[in-house]
This record gives structure tokens, sequence and C-alpha cells, in this order.
């Protein structure tokens, strides 16, 4: 598999940052940052999966559209927030181990397409919510808009957690998934 | 507890795990999903008991909604977390994270075994409240705290093995 390739200077200018050199010698900051980066993820996922049960008609039919995504929404991003922020820290740190595994970039390819996927949804299906808000009558660019975010998410936490068994286990996994 | 890990390790059934070596990340994705899951439904509860998310629903309808789906991520979490203790159970019985994380787990399970009991036995006051009382809400965010202290714990048994 072909990687993307970042130049060497910039790795070599992340991990030199006093911030990354801290994570990497520090005894507990590394597996403090990464649980808190776990955290926040299951509460992305969470609530995300929430909105899409929703969409798809699996649950919370009784509640309109707009007003469960008032409700986890926020929450939402503000653990999303707190995953981008944790999950910088982590990779500063290690970047030059985490470049040349295919699990992170594809980690980052299923976010990329979870956002195109959320934009989509946002921009063209969500438009006519009035129509479709209250009843079980989800038009099916929304079903399939749900049903997207869900397995995308899915894929995002297991290259998120396959990295963890590709640095260092090379021997086991061929260096990549 | 050493003795009976090194036992469980020497087992047939650990040995075919750790032969499969794909099976315990496989396991742990599964594991991590449900935790997901059950994450959802414990904040959309509490938060709705806080007056912070869900008000146009009533209490007992929130609680309808999530709580089936905190206990099904409780009993994939389980059945999951099993597979990786019979896989590697030095690493994981022979860890103070570990057991923190089953004690906590254990107090947050009874916390809303609680809850959901004293729901059915008084239906029509939680139907009828706006927001928990202050002793409920004190329990909400215990509950949060406790949820999330098992997540990170859950973390933690990966750096707090010891070498035997």
């Amino acid at each position: 598999m072909t990687l993307p390739h970042i130049p060497q200077m910039w790795l070599d200018a992340l991990t030199s940052l006093s911030l990354s050199q801290f994570i990497r010698e520090s005894s507990w900051a590394f597996p403090a940052i990464e649980s808190i980066h776990v955290l926040a993820i299951v509460m992305v996922v969470g609530t995300i999966a929430i909105v899409d049960l929703r969409l798809i008609g699996i649950a919370s039919n009784n509640c309109a559209v707009t007003q469960i995504s008032r409700d986890t929404l926020k929450w939402t991003w503000g653990a999303f927030i707190l995953a981008v922020i944790s999950g910088s820290l982590m990779a500063i740190a290690k970047i030059d181990s985490y470049v040349v595994v295919p699990s992170f970039w594809l980690k980052f390819a299923f976010m990329f397409a979870a956002a195109i996927n959320m934009l989509i949804f946002e921009l063209v299906t969500f438009r006519s919510v009035r129509q479709w808000d209250a009843n079980c009558g989800v038009p099916r660019a929304a079903k399939i808009a749900g049903t997207l975010s869900l397995v995308l998410w899915t894929f995002v936490v297991i290259f998120g957690r396959w990295i963890g068994y590709t640095i260092n286990f090379d021997s086991v996994f061929g260096g990549g998934f | 507890m050493i003795q009976f890990a090194n036992w469980l390790a020497n087992s047939g059934a650990s040995q075919k795990l750790l032969e499969n070596y794909w099976i315990v990340p496989v396991v742990q994705c599964i594991h991590i999903l449900a935790i997901s899951a059950l994450m959802g439904g414990v904040l959309m509860i509490n938060l709705r008991i806080l007056n912070l998310a869900g008000k146009g629903q009533t209490m007992t309808a929130t609680a309808r909604r999530f709580v089936p789906w905190i206990w099904w991520g409780v009993a994939i979490a389980l059945i999951t977390g099993l597979i990786q203790i019979v896989a590697e159970p030095v690493r994981d019985l022979v860890n103070y994270a570990f057991w923190s994380k089953m004690i906590l787990l254990l107090l947050s399970i009874v916390l809303l075994a609680a809850f959901q009991s004293t729901l059915t036995r008084n239906l029509a006051v939680w139907e009828e409240t706006s927001s928990g009382t202050r002793k409920v809400q004190v329990l909400a965010i215990l509950s949060i705290a406790m949820w999330v202290a098992v997540v990170v714990l859950g973390r933690w048994i990966a750096y707090a093995q010891i070498e035997v």
C-alpha cells in the first residue's frame, strides 16, 4: 500500500517540539491522553449513533429528528473537539511511527468519508426536514446517511484500535491491516 | 490470583485465542463499540436528569429509550471482556486498574438497576417531574463520573500490567 509521504523536515519539527518530547518521555502523559481520547471517541460514536438510529428508524421514533439532533449534537461536537486535541497530542509525540502505518491513514480516510456524508446530509437532505421531522416517514436519503454514518464511524474505531496493533507488532500483523 | 491467571493462561482456550492473534484486537473493537452504545445512553439519561438534554421528552420516555441499550451494551462488553481475560489472564487479573474498573463497573450497574427499579415503582412521579430532585441529580453526576472512570481505567489496564 502506498501511503502519503510527509516531508521528513515536518516530522522532525513536530517530534522535536518540547510538548512532544514531554509526552514521549513522561510515564503517565501518553496513557492519560490516550484514555481521554478513548473516552471522547466513545462519546462521539455513542451520541452520533443515537441520531443515526433515529434516521434509520430503529430507535427514538417518537422523538422529532430536529429535537434529537439538538439534544445530542452539541455533546458530539464537544467530545469530537476533545478527541481531536488528544489525538493530535498523541500523534505529534510519535508522528514518525504513525505516518508509516496504513491504519493511521485509513482512519482519517474513513473520518473524511464520514464528514462528506454528514455535509451532504446537512446541506441537501436535511433542508426538507420539516416534512419528515416528527413522523416516521424519513426519506430514503436520510436513512442511507444514517446507515453510512454508523458504518463509517465503526471503521474509524476499528482502524483507530488497529494502529496500536501495528506499531511494534510488525512481525505479527505485517505492519498493516 | 496469579496461580489462577497462570492456570487460565495455560488452558487450551487461552492458547487457541492467542494462536489466532487477530481475535483479541477484533474483540477489543467490538468492546469499544458496545461501550460507545452504552455511554451514549448513560449520557442521555443523566443529562436528562440534570436538565441539560432531552427536555422535550419525559423522564420515563428517555429511560425507556436508553436503558435497554445500556443493558445490551453492558452485556456485549462483558462477553467481549471475558474473551480478553481468557486470552490474556495475567495481563488483566493481576492488575490494579482492572480490579478498580470492575468495582466501579459493579457500582455503576447497581446504580442503573436501582434507577430502573425506582422508575417502575414510581412511574407516575417520574412521568411528571421535569428534572430530577437534588439527590437524584447528584447521583446522575456520580453515574457519569463512574462510567468515565470505567472507560479510563479500562484503557489503563494496558499500562498497569505487572511483569510476572
